[in-house]
């Protein structure tokens, strides 16, 4: 019985953190890390894999040191009120430029594959138009979504990476243990762009019925690193960092490699491109909820399903800025290596530093009374 | 509605004032009081009898002709009233004034008896198939339980006919519906709580739960939402589920209703709560998920294995029905690079002499077997066969060799039919059949990406949606948390892995089953 509402589990909040950063970073995370070095982007990627699990352990004690409170109010506990306004906003433009760039790249996938003749204005707004009426209905509906779309995910894309390594040559994958140190360094921002998303649990942790689970949510971490390590294994053994360079969709690239004599559908693009809809919805909607629930605590309003609506012309508009995909890729690195390292990092850093001197003072006042 | 109540205050309530009119010691004022109440109610029976030798007892029957058990009145009340009174003793002259209490307790040979002090309930009692007995100097009236009217007799259910199990269905009679029940259950703890709904009709609803395993908070809901009904007539279980259900803008019933006495007891034991409503065969169960939609009463008569392929069969059956056509429509107009060349080809080849475009195609074909279908329904039994063959079979063809519908539209609509009678539950399907037509819509305009999108809409809708505080898709959204449900899901466990209730009942009375077998039947002793 699941009466009372507006509660999630911890499990269900791991499934919505899984789904939001599976889908930034699969599509581009081969080349982009291609870019930086010709071999072992495997230590890169658990580098940044190590990088994101460790913010993701700061933001999680966040929550649990101001359990079953909305992320605005842990803002004005920590930061005081006027600031907390500033950085609640800021939250928002993030979330909504970010939510903006990740449609672009959507609607250009779904352009170039699918329908080529469509206007990318319809495409972007379709989509958008089915996450408000997710947003509408709150986080219990979200959180219910995503764990049923989960199995259907993996279970697909296990299948169809699988398919993948038949005709894959793991020779590509060599030398290994020859990254150099500074290339580490350098690769550290492109990883955790792929791992943008774990954020979520700041602005959902609020929500859920026993917070001080909150810091498992670090296994959703390793379980995305783990996908993630499948899928660069994939691409690379299939293409090798040379030619790697070139795609512009690698994972979806490698999809068009397969070739299955007696299948009844001629490529499997059609269900990749059906899964890839899922996952980028499942991105989108997380992100797009969380942005509401922002705006309504900076509001104060009581409902938030008259907030969902009007985040879409915005984030439509952002997300016809960029001239072309190579100019919008452009600002998603940009945009993720400053912005969003703010956001994510500094920011929660210095929120988990005053509520940690808070509550020892806190403390200190407790025993001297 | 406070917006509404702050500008215009208050409604009207609209409510018949319960009058209550005592009972008068003189027999014809009551009558005459009645006489006016149920003045040109031609089916009320009035007789006026004299009770004891000396006729110096007045007394009145008053009955609906029609709904009362005739021959209980004539043998057992008014022969016994009539004769017996004046043969047997105690005679009327030792009996001056507790000729009541003789009659009550003597005389009347019936098992069911109470007395009402007022005329509107005696009324109320007599309009509802009792038998009144006014005495004359009594205060009150004596209310003779004598229902017996004609219905129909226990049948088959044909809407959930099973090859194996029982094969006996509720009726329109509340309570030979309860007796069914309670033969299932003989147990003190299965309750059935009475409602009477309706300000005119004062149907009887009545609700029926086991005590101690039955999810209390369900039970308190669905006596909240029952009482909160406040309408003139109920006519069928269908109201009361329209009136009581969680969201009524979905397209998903969110109740189950059923015919069968099995399912019902079944879902009882579950920890469920059964909402049966007087003249209909229909019973309605809740909380209802999607799964429970999707499972047959015979699922658990029959061994696991077929069980298991039969439920993944129909849930195919439920992708095929809501797919079918837009996937069809999707292909031939946006992705004709999806299937094997030579199947594309031929589909192009077939498709070359048809005019039309293929959503136009898909709607035509699709809106003809929804008429065919509504049909079949009301014409009877044979002629609806009939028309099923010269529906699908003539007119198909003949479509096809016009060149208005190409075969391949043909297959995917025939497919879709049958796909959707797989469903088990009807009005689920019905749902199913309402949304085919909106992805229908999604694929012609955007294909693939748009049959996604009404997939994503679709999914959203039915995240959203709970039936009496039970997500609608449990346990397919919390399989982390219930994962023992899914046991009887789209698999069915074997019988013995069975032996755990749904996380729905109560908490303490989850075990149902103790596998107490040897290994091995067929072990001999002591070898």
């Amino acid at each position: 019985m699941q009466n009372n509402n507006d509660t999630i589990s911890i499990n269900q909040l791991i499934f919505i953190l899984m789904l939001t950063m599976v889908g930034t970073g699969i599509l581009t995370l081969p080349r982009n890390l291609a870019e930086v070095v010709p071999y072992d982007q495997w230590i890169i990627l658990l580098a940044g894999g190590l990088l994101a699990l460790s913010i993701a352990l700061i933001h999680g004690s966040i929550v649990k040191l101001s359990p079953n409170k909305q992320y605005f109010q842990t803002l004005c506990d920590a930061l005081t009120k006027p600031i907390a306004y500033v950085v609640g906003f800021a939250y928002i433009i993030y979330l909504t430029v970010f939510i903006a760039l990740i449609t672009r790249t959507f609607g250009e996938v779904i352009k170039a594959f699918l329908l080529a003749k469509t206007p990318i204005e319809v495409i972007n707004v379709s989509i958008l138009a089915v996450s408000v009426y997710l947003a509408r209905r709150g986080i219990e509906v979200l959180a219910r979504m995503m764990e049923f779309i989960f199995p259907i995910i993996i279970l697909f894309s296990i299948f169809i990476f699988g398919l993948s390594f038949l005709e894959s040559d793991f020779l590509n994958l060599l030398p290994v243990f020859k990254i150099e140190f500074n290339d580490i360094i350098k690769g550290l921002p492109v990883t955790l762009t792929s791992f943008v998303g774990f954020e979520m649990i700041l602005f959902f942790g609020g929500y859920l019925d026993k917070p001080q689970n909150a810091m498992k949510s670090y296994r959703a971490i390793i379980a995305v690193l783990c996908f993630y390590l499948l899928v660069v294994i994939a691409t690379f053994s299939q293409f090798g960092p040379i030619q790697m360079k070139y795609l512009v969709w690698p994972t979806i690239d490698l999809f068009y490699t397969i070739r299955l004599p007696g299948l009844f559908i001629e490529n499997v693009q059609v269900i990749v491109m059906g899964l890839w809809i899922l996952a980028i919805f499942s991105t989108i909607a997380p992100m797009h909820l969380a942005a509401v629930t922002m705006a309504e605590s900076l509001t104060k309003s009581k409902d938030q399903a008259y907030l969902a609506a009007p985040f879409l012309p915005i984030i439509y508009f952002i997300s016809i800025v960029p001239e072309n995909i190579s100019e919008n890729y452009e600002m998603i690195s940009k945009y993720t290596n400053y912005f969003s390292s703010i956001m994510i990092f500094v920011i929660p850093l210095i929120i988990l530093v005053s509520l940690v001197i808070q509550k020892k003072l806190r403390r200190k006042v407790q025993i001297n009374a | 509605m406070g917006l509404w109540e702050d500008l215009f205050g208050k409604q009207k309530q609209n409510i018949i004032k319960n009058k209550e009119t005592a009972v008068n010691k003189s027999l014809d004022k009551n009558l005459e009081i009645i006489r006016e109440m149920l003045v040109d109610c031609s089916d009320v029976v009035y007789r006026e009898i004299t009770i004891g030798c000396d006729d110096k007892f007045k007394a009145a029957l008053i009955y609906v002709d029609g709904l009362v058990d005739k021959h209980l009145i004539n043998d057992f009340v008014v022969e016994n009233l009539m004769i017996y009174s004046r043969i047997t003793p105690p005679s009327t002259k030792t009996i001056k004034k507790e000729l009541s209490t003789i009659i009550k307790d003597k005389n009347l040979a019936v098992m069911e008896m109470k007395e009402v002090e007022n005329i509107e309930a005696a009324v109320f009692d007599v309009l509802s198939a009792d038998t009144i007995l006014i005495l004359d100097n009594y205060e009150k009236i004596i209310s003779i339980g004598s229902k017996g009217w004609a219905g129909r007799s226990i049948s088959q259910p044909e809407t959930e006919a099973v090859i194996r199990g029982p094969k006996e269905g509720f009726v329109e009679t509340l309570r030979f519906n309860t007796a069914l029940i309670r033969r299932r259950i003989r147990d003190t703890r299965l309750k059935f709580k009475p409602y009477k709904i309706g300000r005119r009709s004062k149907t009887d609803v009545c609700i029926a739960y086991i005590e101690d395993i039955v999810n209390k908070d369900v039970l308190k809901e669905v006596k909240r939402r029952l009482e909160t009904i406040d309408i003139d007539a109920i006519i069928d279980s269908g109201y009361v589920e329209q009136l009581i259900e969680d969201n009524w803008k979905s397209f998903f019933p969110q109740i189950k209703s059923t015919e069968r006495p099995d399912v019902i007891s079944a879902e009882l034991y579950e920890g469920k709560v059964a909402i049966i409503v007087d003249n209909s065969p229909f019973v309605l169960v809740v909380p209802t998920t999607f799964n429970s939609m999707m499972q047959s009463a015979e699922d658990y008569y029959e061994r696991w294995g077929i069980a298991t392929f039969i439920r993944m069969l129909r849930y195919l059956g439920v992708l095929l029905s809501l797919y079918a056509p837009a996937l069809y429509i999707a292909i031939t107009a946006f992705h004709p690079e999806m299937l094997p060349i030579k199947l594309s080809m031929s589909i192009a080849a077939n498709r070359a002499g048809v005019p039309f475009p293929s959503v136009l195609e898909a709607i035509i074909m699709e809106l003809a077997l929804e008429i065919l279908r509504e049909a079949g329904v009301r014409l009877p039994g044979p002629i609806g066969a009939t028309i099923g063959i010269v529906g699908g079979l003539v007119v198909g063809q003949a479509a096809v060799e016009a060149g208005i519908v190409g075969p391949i539209m043909v297959i995917v609509v025939a497919v879709t039919a049958i796909s959707s009678f797989a469903i088990p539950s009807y009005n689920l399907a019905i749902g199913f059949r309402l949304l085919r037509f909106l992805l229908i819509l999604a694929s012609a305009v955007l294909g693939l990406y748009g049959v996604m999108l009404g997939t994503l809409i679709i999914l959203t809708n039915l995240c959203s949606l709970k039936s009496f505080g039970v997500p609608y898709l449990s346990p397919f959204t919390s399989y982390v948390k219930q994962s023992s449900d899914l046991k009887d899901t789209f698999v069915k466990a074997p019988f013995i892995g069975l032996g755990v209730r749904n996380t729905v009942s109560d908490k303490n009375q989850r075990k149902r089953m103790n596998d107490i077998r040897d290994e091995d039947f067929n072990e001999e002793e002591g070898s």
